[in-house]
């Protein structure tokens, strides 16, 4: 049998002329003869077991940041179908109920509102490629941890909230563009505070004079004694022996 | 009366009776065990995925019985399954290696140093016979070459063959039938054995 295509000779140097014949020519070829070198990480394998290599990552729990969305989109629909929350953000009882078992079973807290919940922009990139990129292990691309993460504001970002002209500070030591590290405490003490308007007295200093109250207004001096409280009637007439 | 399986039946198992020992100390974490099944499987690993045109099929290899390895506490069966097992996980590796070429951009011919042109003439003749093997291939759909290469290759029955590929086992005849009569025509032969 002789072909244009490619070489199927057996090492006898014979064409082969049946199915099986080809078939075993094919089988020959496509088993290599040369060994497989193992990888290095084989290797470690082949002399110490699979104990002395590296673990692979364990399976972290879904981010939290999943279940607020889930939980923020159930709360969502809830107000939506039960028609809007009250004045201060709470759901009608049934949709309360609904969404507090919700949060339970992601771990929030049991009396969220939704209001409460932290949300993400959808349309936010960076969150899309977070969860794009999550590959179960429970670590970003760039390898931090959830547990780890924390939001850190732009400080390119002038409107951005909590940020103070100056830029955010990054230790203890930046004071913002007008601080200057404190004075140290010499032992001295310090000047006496300035009363403002509302201050009230405080307690009396060593030597000061003791406070007599209020003084008698000249009304009072002229005014005639009148009976007190106790004093009673039928005992006390006017002009009588004292 | 159904027709006989045209393909020799698989070869006798490697380790025989000797498995079951052989799997519970790769089990245990014994480093002999793992490099005992790598001697045994690898060769036919490394035909399988050279033959489906895999990149880089020693590195593939490789991959795969790290990872077969790293999950053998969870495997369950006789030498029959584990070979099953064992190619389960390349075809996944060469059908993960297929969709990650698929999306990469091709490359510009760039010029090559005449060092790495000489090395690469020696790598070339090396696998000579497995490029003329992938030219005996070529004219086959992946699905046909997928039975044909886990048949030969492997040594899987049909039925295993369904189980790597999620096929069934009637498709996988039929795969096989249409891809044998392809190779017969690119070998010259007849369509029907004259022997």
């Amino acid at each position: 049998v002789t072909t244009d295509g490619p070489s199927t000779q057996r090492s006898t140097g014979e064409s082969p002329a049946t199915t099986a014949e080809l078939l075993e020519v094919l089988r020959a070829r496509m088993v290599p003869s040369e060994p497989l070198v193992p990888s290095e990480a084989l290797r470690t394998a082949f002399e110490a077991g699979l104990g002395a290599t590296a673990p692979l990552p364990a399976p972290m729990p879904r981010p939290r940041r999943v279940a607020r969305r889930r939980l923020a989109a159930v709360g969502a629909v809830a107000i939506l179908a039960l028609g809007g929350t009250g004045a201060a953000g709470a759901l009608p009882g049934s949709a309360q109920d609904a969404f507090d078992r919700t949060a339970e079973a992601v771990g929030l807290s049991r009396r969220a509102t939704p209001a409460q919940v932290p949300t993400t922009d959808p349309a936010d990139p960076a969150d899309v490629e977070a969860e794009e990129h999550d590959d179960g292990t429970g670590t970003t691309p760039a390898g931090q941890t959830f547990a780890e993460e924390r939001v850190v504001p732009d400080a390119s970002d002038p409107a951005a909230p909590g940020i103070e002209p100056g830029g955010v500070a990054d230790d203890a030591r930046d004071l913002g563009p007008e601080g200057a590290p404190a004075p140290a405490d010499d032992g001295r003490p310090g000047p006496p505070p300035i009363a403002g308007p509302d201050d009230h007295p405080g307690p009396a200093q060593p030597g000061a004079p003791v406070d007599a109250g209020e003084p008698p207004s000249p009304a009072d001096e002229l005014a005639p004694e009148r009976p007190g409280a106790g004093d009673d009637p039928r005992t006390s007439r006017p002009g009588g022996a004292p | 009366v159904p027709s006989p399986d045209p393909i020799p039946s698989p070869r006798p198992n490697h380790f025989g009776e000797a498995f079951p020992d052989l799997l519970g100390a790769a089990q245990a974490d014994a480093g002999w065990a793992y490099e005992r099944l790598f001697r045994a499987f690898a060769p036919a690993v490394l035909g399988y995925l050279r033959t489906l045109g895999v990149e880089d099929p020693d590195a593939a290899a490789n991959d795969v019985f790290l990872r077969a390895f790293t999950n053998i506490g969870r495997f369950q069966g006789d030498e029959t399954g584990f070979r099953s097992w064992v190619f389960t996980i390349a075809h996944n590796a060469a059908l993960d290696d297929r969709r990650r070429r698929s999306r990469r951009p091709a490359i510009a011919e760039a010029e090559v140093p005449d060092d790495v042109v000489a090395a690469a003439e020696e790598t070339a003749i090396e696998r000579a016979e497995t490029d003329e093997v992938l030219e005996m291939l070529d004219g086959l759909s992946p699905d046909q070459r997928d039975v044909l290469v886990l048949r030969l290759v492997a040594d899987l029955t049909v039925e295993q063959v369904a189980g790597v590929l999620g096929k069934r086992v009637g498709a996988v005849k039929a795969l096989q039938r249409r891809g044998l009569a392809a190779l017969r025509r690119r070998a010259g032969l007849p369509p029907t054995e004259d022997r």
